[in-house]
């Protein structure tokens, strides 16, 4: 017997923390030894990367040993693959191009069990052990959806409507692509129309996130967001760069 | 027809240059690997004596790292020839063989390794030489044997061993070194740096190429030492990058 595993990430928000979700470590043996750097959370990538049922377990059970939360983007908007996610061992699942009022309602309705929703019954990796899973696993499943797209910032203030939604995650690159910026989504139209975005979030009560990085995370804390998307490939970048110098190596 | 695959680190050693390579246990799996190209790594190191690198692995590891320019390096588990020339054939350009502590053994890396008339390697086309006219003939010339000092024995012997030739980096490693000296989990101890020390002035001294694996801040150090060949870790940058990505969001 065993009781359900905190939502660390979930907590933090609750509590007015931030969190920082680590991505592009789609592999278990990386994730597990994370476990030391002690990350908020762990973003496995499973709408553009190799995350997907047949990993979603083994890579969930190395961010439970590692004492990190796990969250799986899933590929779209589609139940059955919101609730598979979660059976599978995830504690958040992350639901991009979320565009309207339905779409956010489909992802709570598939995220969250009765009465909240109709989440497949199904005990997930996650409630081994706890007899009572079914009642508190709500309590513990976080939910990312993404704003990403002009036809979302149309709908925002309807889509704000949605209860059991932790985070709202304004994301720059698709963003961009809708205005006719593509591949600019450091581009002031959409850095402006994200920052509105995150205004409007705040305004609604709720919890903004975006992608996040050494260089925008204090504005956007401001801002009011909570929740950053962070890779760290380029923190490798600076500590392999810094070696090599410190070595007199050339590339 | 195809020209066989460079080998930067070995090519890079060759013109008298230092190396860098980086190792894959903290930042592992194909994709991710496949996401370091913008580093330009010289090496990438894939662990196989203590980490998941394995015959079933090494193809799709190494496909990876061939598609960044990087020269993919194995540390085998052991010994012996069959797991040497196998893990080549796969498509390692470098090998290293832990626990090398005679002139014979030593001896039996090259054996191993190198095509005659240098050695025996086993005949077949590796996947580095699909499409390579003559593959065999050439082989030699990119692939790159390491070789680790990390038993006192080994230490001891470390004269006869460093008469064999065609042998790429005597790479000095203390952490077993310090087991060996009864020192267990102490490889930071001065006796233990002290033997450290002696092993790679030695090495230098015979005109061969020395390697340590460094951190950014003892890397000057191993330099001054006239150590060329270094291995860096990703796990202390993430961790930096991660600590001051919190210091920014609670600024």
């Amino acid at each position: 017997m065993r009781t359900l595993r905190k939502n660390e990430a979930k907590a933090r928000l609750a509590a007015g923390k931030h969190v920082i979700a680590l991505e592009g470590l789609n592999h278990a043996d990386t994730v597990e030894r994370l476990g030391p750097m002690n990350p908020h959370a762990v973003w496995f990538e499973g709408e553009h990367n190799l995350v997907s049922p047949p990993n979603i377990a083994d890579l969930t059970r190395a961010a439970d040993l590692a004492g990190t939360t796990s969250i799986v983007r899933v590929n779209r908007v589609e139940e059955g693959i919101i609730y598979q996610a979660l059976d599978l061992g995830a504690q958040g699942v992350a639901v991009p191009h979320v565009d309207t009022r339905e779409d956010a309602e489909t992802v709570v309705r598939a995220a969250k069990f009765s009465p909240l929703g109709k989440r497949g019954m199904y005990g997930s990796r996650q409630g081994l052990g706890d007899p009572e899973f079914f009642t508190k696993a709500n309590d513990e499943t976080l939910i990312v959806v993404f704003i990403e797209d002009v036809i979302a910032l149309d709908n925002l203030d309807e889509i704000l409507k949605v209860d059991h939604i932790d985070v709202f995650l304004v994301g720059p690159g698709d963003m961009s692509q809708s205005m006719g910026h593509l591949g600019e989504p450091f581009h002031p139209e959409v850095t402006r129309a994200l920052e509105d975005a995150v205004k409007q979030i705040v305004s609604a009560g709720r919890i903004p996130g975006t992608v996040g990085n050494h260089s925008n995370v204090a504005r956007y804390m401001e801002l009011g967001a909570r929740f950053f998307l962070t890779s760290p490939l380029e923190w490798i970048d600076t500590g392999y760069q810094d070696l090599r110098a410190r070595v007199g190596a050339t590339r | 027809m195809a020209e066989l695959r460079v080998n930067k680190a070995k090519e890079k050693l060759a013109r008298g240059e230092v190396t860098v390579a980086l190792a894959s246990w903290g930042y592992g799996g194909a994709d991710a690997l496949e996401r370091l190209i913008d580093l330009e790594p010289d090496a990438i190191w894939l662990e196989g004596e203590h980490g998941e690198v394995d015959f079933s692995n090494i193809g799709e590891l190494t496909r990876a790292i061939d598609l960044i320019g990087a020269s993919p390096i194995v540390r085998v588990h052991q010994n012996e020839p069959g797991v040497i020339y196998r893990t080549m054939d796969l498509g390692a350009q470098g090998i290293c063989v832990p626990h090398v502590n005679t002139r014979e053994e030593a001896e039996a890396v090259v054996h191993a390794g190198k095509y005659a008339p240098i050695g025996l390697r086993g005949a077949f086309t590796s996947r580095q030489g699909i499409g390579v006219d003559n593959y065999q003939a050439k082989a030699n010339d990119q692939t790159m044997l390491i070789i680790l000092i990390e038993d006192i024995v080994g230490v001891q012997n470390l004269d006869e061993i460093l008469e064999v030739d065609d042998i790429d980096v005597f790479f000095v490693a203390p952490g077993d070194l310090a087991q060996t000296m009864g020192r267990i989990g102490e490889p930071h101890h001065p006796e233990v740096q002290a033997v450290v020390d002696e092993s790679l002035r030695k090495i230098v001294a015979a005109g061969r190429t020395a390697g340590a694996l460094v951190s950014n801040e003892n890397a000057a150090h191993h330099l001054e030492q006239g150590v060329k060949f270094f291995l860096g870790s990703p796990p202390p940058w993430m961790e930096t990058g991660l600590i001051e990505m919190n210091r920014r969001a609670e600024a």
